[in-house]
């Protein structure tokens, strides 16, 4: 089924707006376009997957949509706000308050604590340090590691590490959720806990959540999937129009 | 302290994507620096003073103790302290520099 833009779009609130971006990397003489003119529309509390091959621009697109990066064509409007409008203080506030991360590779600081670490972003947004560490122990209470605080990475399991890092990630109230393959250094059981996670974050808390995943029960908890390819967007569905089968090599799936 | 912000460049970009500005990036490096420095400068004038003092008392004997000269002591190693901070902040001025400079999107790469 065709997915069908205008009416997806009705009563909804635009929160991301990328207008035909191109990003071209400049490799020695060669030019690459990794982002060859993208149009994507991401609306308050919703939860979208973005699915593509290596090399296929999911994470370029993912870095303008963070204002990690700027493109060489094209606007990227965050809550209205056109990114390219910012400097550099003004991108560092908005990254702050308005985005959250979570990394493949978790990206804890291994000095600080459980605690620290989802500490860190408010006290660069200039949050007093009782109140910080009072929310900083309710996010770790709703990833269900509020006993582990003291705990340190080196301490934790991947699973435990990449739901500190989404506590980290919630710190600021952010408008938007982005992660970029949470999934991908973790087991098939641990994964699925870090699923539930974001899906109950979604439900509960109506987070806007942008995911670049591979696993298929993150697919299914998603409103819209994005295919990218080659830089471009192949196919745009809503989740619920979509069959998704899942392989098994034996043992149950869930 | 070049090689300190080398291996941790995914620490810095991760702070950027937190909301880490240029300025904050720069100021915790150059307060390490300074702190290191401060320390190093420590580490060196209870060196200095052990040296000294055994070599003075090999040549001088008991004369040294008997006029000790505390006051030049306190000064030379405050001297030293001061020269091992400045040392130590001139130094990291490029690298921290540099790590303020680095890009956010860095954070994002899988090694």
């Amino acid at each position: 089924m065709a997915f069908d833009e205008i009416t997806y779009a009705k009563g909804r609130e635009a929160l991301v707006s990328v207008h035909g971006i191109v990003k071209v990397f400049q490799r020695g003489n060669e030019s690459v376009r990794a982002l060859q003119g993208i149009d994507l529309t991401v609306y308050r509390s919703e939860y979208i997957c973005v699915m593509g091959p290596s090399g296929s621009g999911k994470s370029t697109l993912f870095n303008m949509v963070g204002g990690l990066d700027s493109p060489t064509e094209g606007r990227v409007f965050i809550e209205g706000v056109d990114m390219a409008q910012l400097n550099a203080n003004e991108l560092a506030f908005l990254r702050c308050r308005k985005i959250g991360y979570v990394f493949q590779s978790f990206n804890l600081n291994s000095v600080m604590t459980a605690l620290e670490n989802v500490t860190l972003p408010m006290l660069l947004a200039g949050v007093i340090s009782d109140d910080a560490r009072e929310r900083g122990m309710a996010l770790l209470r709703k990833v269900k590691l509020e006993d582990r605080w003291s705990h340190r990475p080196k301490e934790m399991s991947g699973g435990q590490m990449q739901r500190v890092a989404i506590a980290r990630a919630l710190a600021n109230n952010p408008s938007l959720l982005l992660c970029d393959e949470p999934t991908g250094n973790l087991d098939l059981q641990t994964g699925r806990e870090i699923h539930h996670l974001l899906r109950d974050l979604h439900e509960i808390d109506h987070v806007t959540i942008i995911c670049s995943t591979h696993d298929h029960n993150m697919l299914s908890v998603s409103d819209r999937m994005v295919w990218i390819s080659d830089g471009r967007i192949e196919r745009i569905a809503c989740t619920k129009d979509v069959k998704i089968e899942k392989a098994s090599l034996g043992g149950e799936q869930e | 302290m070049l090689m300190s912000i080398t291996e941790r460049f995914r620490e810095i970009a991760t702070m950027k994507c937190l909301g880490a500005t240029d300025r904050y990036i720069l100021s915790q490096f150059m307060l390490e620096a300074a702190i290191q420095g401060f320390f190093g400068g420590i580490l060196g004038m209870i060196i200095g003073f052990v040296v000294a003092v055994a070599k003075g008392s090999v040549t001088l004997g008991g004369t040294l103790f008997s006029a000790w000269p505390g006051y030049e002591l306190c000064a030379a190693g405050a001297m030293a302290t001061g020269v091992g901070i400045l040392l130590s902040v001139l130094a990291s001025v490029y690298p921290a520099w540099a790590a303020s400079r680095m890009a956010p999107m860095d954070a994002m790469r899988v090694e």
